[in-house]
């Protein structure tokens, strides 16, 4: 329980800082709203054979693509905000110095982005609805685990790119490009199939197209939790590879860090 | 007396970027050795001041005691601890600087709590401690402020609160009146006479020489990448010969 307090803490924290922000957070929902209005006559105007989705409406394809895309985004860059935000108030040193492994500090920063990309992720569905998606809801044992799988798959990843900030302060670029790729290769608004066969194969590296794999099967067409292994089995794999990745580099990088005194710049 | 802190032949580089790194950076830099052969130590309850000029290293000092930096050489022990060590850390309050180092957004309460928790202490513990380190400190009427709206001279008093929240038995200040007016740190240094640092061990680094004889009993004057002076605080006029460098 103990070892939970600075955890708790650092989601008390956040929530906090976001509730003083009132406007953002209906700006965001704003945002929301007009990004499901755009998919949903998108998908109107594109036929579901030309995108190359025939298994169910496209603006179902859509909605979950780039709402899981949110997700993605979040454990990617939330990270490297949080470290360039804690540089520039000059309360790094003071939170990377606490008793605690820096690394458990800093994954705990992911708690409640977490949980505000979970309400949003909510909320983009529940529009949705009103526009007339269609949900066939399958395993939930199996949706908690490929979403539990996929934080931490793509938390490893960039935590693991956020590493290289403490170093070179302004390594941001490294994440829009893995954002902007997963993007592409990734199956959000079309599937890879459609994409030339190296690309296609490509994507198969990416941790991306099978989380969406999964989260659309287990979403719009009632996978059972049998159904949704393979993907999920993928993404056990990329934890495997992805978090020790992370646990390596962000110690080595913060030593680094220490040691050339770089801790405190910015 | 036993000793809270002692420094061991104690020598700090920061090294030169590998040449690919420094090009990656946008800026190459030498090698930076600010002391070597650095050994003292610090009575438990003993009142310390280290001075010397810019880029002397006393920051650079107080980041290893705290175990932020590792030294090149040699070892530094907090009530016999290896500073490197991160449970050594709990031993140690230090006072930043820089009174930026708090979340602004946040109520000096809740600054308080999230640090406490920081440094391992229950929710319930944290938020018994803010307000006993804040009633101490008088900070109390802005304890639910955010702590933007706090003057220099308060963030400063926060910033003391926050090192003494799991009431270590050492305390380490770099500079802290540095951004403060007269009156303000004048009020400051009463604080660290009052009871809410009595018996604690004090190392507090200071260019101000009327600083370091109101609360320290003794005085560490760094240059030239070694002790020049150790023993009570100088005069005004003696100061410049003792910074001035090594006989």
């Amino acid at each position: 329980m103990k070892a939970l307090w600075p955890a708790r803490a650092i989601l008390l924290r956040d929530l906090r800082i976001a509730l003083s922000y009132r406007l953002n957070a209906l700006l965001t929902l704003a945002a929301t709203l007009f990004g499901v209005t755009l998919w949903y006559f998108l998908s109107r105007a594109v036929s579901p054979t030309t995108a190359g989705w025939d298994r169910g409406s496209y603006f179902g394809y859509l909605v979950v693509g780039t709402a899981f895309l949110g997700y993605v985004n979040m454990a990617l860059h939330t990270f490297g905000q949080k470290l360039k935000q804690d540089q520039l108030t000059g309360t790094l040193e003071v939170f990377l110095g606490a008793p605690g492994r820096p690394v458990l500090l800093v994954a705990a920063s992911l708690l409640w982005d977490l949980v505000a990309q979970t309400l949003q992720v909510a909320a983009t569905l529940g529009i949705a609805l009103l526009f007339g998606l269609e949900l066939h809801v399958g395993s939930g044992p199996g949706l908690v685990l490929l979403l539990a799988l996929s934080v931490v798959a793509f938390g490893a990843l960039g935590l693991a790119a956020s590493s290289l900030l403490l170093v070179f302060k302004r390594g941001e670029p490294i994440t829009p490009f893995v954002g902007a790729l997963f993007a592409l290769l990734g199956g959000v608004f079309f599937p890879p199939a459609v994409l030339p066969p190296a690309l296609a194969a490509l994507s198969k590296l990416l941790p991306l197209p099978y989380a969406l794999e999964g989260l659309r099967g287990l979403l719009l067409e009632g996978w059972t939790l049998g159904q949704v292994l393979p993907d999920l089995a993928a993404l056990a794999f990329f934890c495997v590879i992805l978090v020790p990745l992370a646990l390596v580099a962000f110690p080595l990088c913060l030593r680094v860090a220490r040691r050339y005194g770089l801790l405190s710049t910015y | 007396m036993s000793e809270a802190l002692r420094l061991q032949d104690v020598a700090f580089s920061y090294p030169a970027f590998p040449r690919g790194i420094g090009w990656l950076m946008g800026r190459a830099r030498p090698a930076v050795t600010p002391f070597s052969g650095i050994t003292f130590a610090v009575a438990a309850g003993e009142r310390v001041c280290l001075m010397g000029s810019n880029g002397a290293g006393k920051s650079t000092l107080l980041r290893i005691i705290l175990g932020y930096l590792a030294p090149s050489t040699g070892t530094s022990a907090v009530l016999g601890r290896d500073s490197r060590e991160a449970g050594t850390r709990r031993l140690v309050g230090m006072v930043h600087p820089d009174e930026r180092s708090f979340y602004w957004r946040l109520s000096v309460r809740e600054n308080l709590a999230f640090f406490g928790a920081l440094w391992g202490l229950s929710p319930a513990d944290a938020s018994r401690r803010a307000a006993q380190t804040a009633e101490a400190l008088e900070l109390t009427p802005w304890l639910d402020r955010p702590f933007s709206d706090l003057s220099t001279g308060t963030r400063q008093r926060a910033a003391i609160a926050r090192a003494l929240l799991n009431d270590p038995p050492v305390l380490l200040m770099d500079e802290p009146t540095r951004s403060l007016d007269p009156p303000s740190a004048v009020r400051f240094r009463e604080w660290l006479r009052g009871p809410a640092c009595a018996g604690k061990t004090l190392l507090l680094a200071t260019h101000n020489p009327d600083e370091a004889r109101h609360v320290a009993d003794r005085c560490l004057v760094l240059g030239g990448g070694r002790i020049l002076h150790d023993g009570p605080p100088p005069s005004d006029a003696d100061l410049p010969a003792l910074m001035g460098g090594a006989p």
